[in-house]
């Protein structure tokens, strides 16, 4: 009962040889059709992720910077420390913003790197059981378009819509009430929140 | 008999390329191109069928230790192909016992319908093997079994689940 037999029959190392061929041939197609996805293209999808929803973001960022310097001007505090205050954690807002998009464009990438390993791995046991190179080979092609083609992109919608309603809603609606006397004072009075430095009179500590 | 005898599946790849490689089996089961071969092919080839998850393998232990197995690789549709590898520490009655006890492990599988295997000319005691087994001839294979530059003919041996029935007790 033989076993290394170089004929078909009686010769299973033979067929196993060639099962083992056909399974070197399909990685080979395999390798070749995932060659694309190296660490380049993975940053580079992180790339595109973050010149996809930047733009948005600054846009957003200008849109409340010109707000809120409109708020503080009506107030006549452009020159304030609130306005020192405000436009400081306007741009830490900012700050936060751009490494929350950077999270989610490493998340982005991870995520794809990760499909692209799944796909792979499902191949490589699909050829392991069939040894058929043939029809492994296009699965990878089809496979390998599908995982290159641009994902959509889900709008972050406006980054700096909860800093605008801490810090520009009380304004423009304690201004409306009281003309002309649009201040943190206001703001301050109706959330509760924050103290007033009472020895000097100009400092204005804002409760977040 | 050997009441230590005893059978089960394994993907230890190494201890059965250990047994195929025991001097009391190797040059039986090699024919002229294979042993020619370098033994990296050969075990990578071994290692292929025991990993392979269609294909069953089954170690033959007394005692635990290994003396044998069995490697049943898959042709498809409940076919499979043994190859039977006995070392010198298992051999005659005990022998016969390990083929008839591998032969009711296989055929009780739920995916085996049959097996099928191959018994060159120039090994008579291993014709002889399978027929004290249960298996009976199926014909001639059309291939040769070539050793030492002589063409050999194969007899076909088969056992399925019908033999199952019959099989004589050990």
């Amino acid at each position: 009962m033989s076993l290394f037999g170089s004929t078909g029959d009686g010769g299973a190392a033979a067929q196993e040889a060639a099962r083992q061929a056909n399974i070197t041939q399909g990685m080979g197609q395999i390798d070749q059709q995932f060659s694309g996805f190296t660490p380049q293209f993975f940053n580079q999808a992180a790339t595109d992720y973050t010149n996809a929803v930047t733009p948005g973001m600054m846009r957003d960022y200008q849109t409340t910077k010109n707000n809120l310097t409109y708020s503080l001007a009506r107030g006549g505090l452009l020159q304030s420390s609130t306005a020192a205050q405000r436009n400081a954690s306007l741009s830490t807002q900012l700050s936060q913003n751009n490494s929350q998009i950077a999270n989610n464009a490493q998340q982005q990438s991870n995520t794809l790197q990760a499909n692209v390993n799944t796909q792979k791995a499902n191949l490589v046991s699909q050829l392991e059981s069939s040894a058929d190179p043939s029809s492994i080979a296009s699965q990878a092609a089809a496979a390998s378009s599908q995982l290159r083609a641009p994902s959509a992109i889900q709008p972050l919608g406006n980054l700096f819509s909860d800093w605008s309603q801490q810090y520009l809603s009380g304004m423009y609606g304690n201004s409306a009430q009281q003309p002309g006397n649009m201040s943190i004072w206001n703001q301050l009075g109706s959330t509760g929140v924050g103290t007033v430095n009472g020895s000097g009179g100009s400092s204005y500590m804002v409760g977040t | 008999m050997n009441i230590n005898l005893d059978i089960d599946h394994t993907l230890d790849w190494l201890t059965v390329w250990t047994i195929i490689h025991d001097a009391s089996v190797f040059n039986r089961v090699c024919d002229d191109e294979w042993t020619r071969k370098p033994l990296h092919d050969l075990k990578a080839v071994v290692r292929g069928i025991v990993e392979n998850p269609h294909n069953h393998s089954l170690l033959v232990t007394d005692g635990g230790r290994p003396v044998g197995c069995f490697l049943c690789y898959a042709l498809g549709k409940g076919l499979f192909e043994v190859h039977t590898m006995l070392t010198d520490r298992c051999r005659g009655a005990d022998a016969i016992q390990a083929g008839k006890m591998g032969t009711r492990f296989m055929l009780a599988m739920p995916d085996v319908e049959k097996l099928v295997s191959f018994c060159p000319a120039n090994m008579p005691e291993a014709y002889l093997f399978a027929r004290y087994c249960g298996w009976h001839k199926a014909g001639i294979a059309a291939k040769k079994w070539i050793k030492e530059g002589v063409e050999y003919a194969m007899r076909i041996v088969e056992a399925n689940k019908q033999d199952l029935k019959d099989l004589p007790c050990h």
